[in-house]
């Protein structure tokens, strides 16, 4: 049975000094998700590098939630094409030699 | 150490105002953050000497000091111990960076950068910066899995690679990034592989393509051929009247299918047939019966 480490969201918030509704406003946008055990919120630990990278563009570079949501859609298809970028020049290198 | 000329940095001249400085520190640190530059090491390069000019120059203390004494402006204490005695010191002991960023403290990231910016939230844990290697291999190394030793920052770090990876492949050592900050957890490390080519092989996924000469009588009457394959020699029978090109597929004889050990892609054999050359009288003689024949 495969097991999870879960972050408090509460904790979350204290440690990056963020509001709560912060992090409840990006589960709303479909940006993160959480668990709820016991009307406890919870971030999956596997999501922690994803909740803090979006923390980061609101906070640092001062986006709105509009535009973390976009930026965040860009970077996923950009991740997509650099995976294809890597396919097909695996194929071309099969062609050319 | 090269002088580094911050107003360069953030393209602004030397009579900024602060307000300037951070409007210019801002439009490029949207265009050059990490998180909008993943796997671009010129753009965190530039990224750290933005964060550099940017923590020198918005602090009016330093700025002044960077002003006077140039690129050496870290130890201008030394040169104010020399003018006057008991002179204040600017560094040791005291705030590396006040974190103020229009008030706002650093995010984790920053802090990961400076080694420990210090703010208002001083005790607050950061996760540690990641870090991005790429490791080569030899196309025979990728077939088996086996361990690789490697230095990471000074320690010596020891991997076992699993067969089948493939080029371009990014694996996560988890906790081999940067060292938390205030006891947060450490960064991961993520090593991308490059798989050199090779001159007989080419490899498709799993599948792997080889061209095999075989002879004209061969191709003909049928027979019998040894293939090198990457596991070893097998033979081969070769149907009669094969014709140039014909490909035959080996199921099995590919490349291991990462992570899934005893599973192999298949390899392609394309025969490729050889015209005999300097024939004897009596071979010319009978290929032209036989062309007669025809």
């Amino acid at each position: 049975m495969q097991t999870e480490q879960l972050i408090r969201v509460d904790t979350f918030c204290t440690w990056h000094n963020i509001e709560f509704s912060f992090i409840h406003t990006l589960h709303e946008y479909g940006l993160i998700d959480l668990t709820t055990k016991e009307d406890t919120d919870f971030i999956p630990e596997s999501d922690l590098k994803q909740v803090e990278k979006l923390v980061r563009l609101h906070n640092d570079l001062e986006i709105n939630l509009q535009g973390v949501e976009v930026i965040n859609n860009l970077l996923e298809k950009m991740k997509q094409q650099q995976q294809e970028i890597i396919l097909l020049q695996n194929k071309l290198r099969f062609y050319e030699s | 150490m090269d002088f580094i000329d911050y107003y360069e940095i953030l393209g602004v001249p030397k009579s900024s105002t602060e307000e300037e400085i951070r409007k210019a520190y801002r439009k490029l640190a949207r265009k050059l953050h990490p998180d909008l530059n993943p796997n671009d090491k010129e753009a965190n390069k530039k990224f750290q000497q933005l964060n550099e000019a940017n923590e020198v120059l918005s602090d009016p203390e330093k700025r002044k000091k960077y002003d006077q004494y140039g690129k050496d402006w870290q130890h201008s204490e030394q040169f104010e111990k020399a003018r006057q005695s008991g002179g204040r010191s600017a560094y040791p002991g005291g705030q590396e960076f006040s974190g103020d960023f229009e008030g706002d403290g650093f995010s984790d990231f920053f802090s990961s950068l400076f080694g420990g910016a210090r703010n208002s939230r001083s005790q607050a844990k950061f996760r540690g910066q990641d870090y991005n290697s790429e490791l080569r291999l030899a196309f025979t190394d990728a077939y088996t899995t086996h361990q690789q030793t490697l230095n990471i920052n000074g320690k010596n770090v020891r991997i076992t690679i699993p067969a089948g990876v493939e080029n371009g492949q990014v694996i996560k050592l988890k906790g081999y990034g940067a060292p938390g900050i205030n006891g947060g957890p450490n960064g991961d490390l993520y090593i991308t592989f490059s798989i050199a080519g090779d001159q007989r092989y080419k490899r498709s996924g799993n599948d792997l393509h080889v061209n095999e000469d075989i002879d004209l009588y061969t191709a003909v009457l049928g027979g019998e051929i040894t293939v090198e394959t990457l596991g070893g020699k097998i033979k081969l029978k070769v149907k009669p009247e094969t014709q140039n090109g014909t490909k035959t597929r080996l199921k099995g004889k590919g490349f291991p299918v990462y992570k899934k050990e005893g599973e192999f892609g298949d390899l392609y054999i394309t025969y490729n047939v050889k015209i005999p050359t300097d024939l004897t009288e009596k071979q010319k003689a009978l290929f032209k019966e036989l062309a007669a024949g025809s």
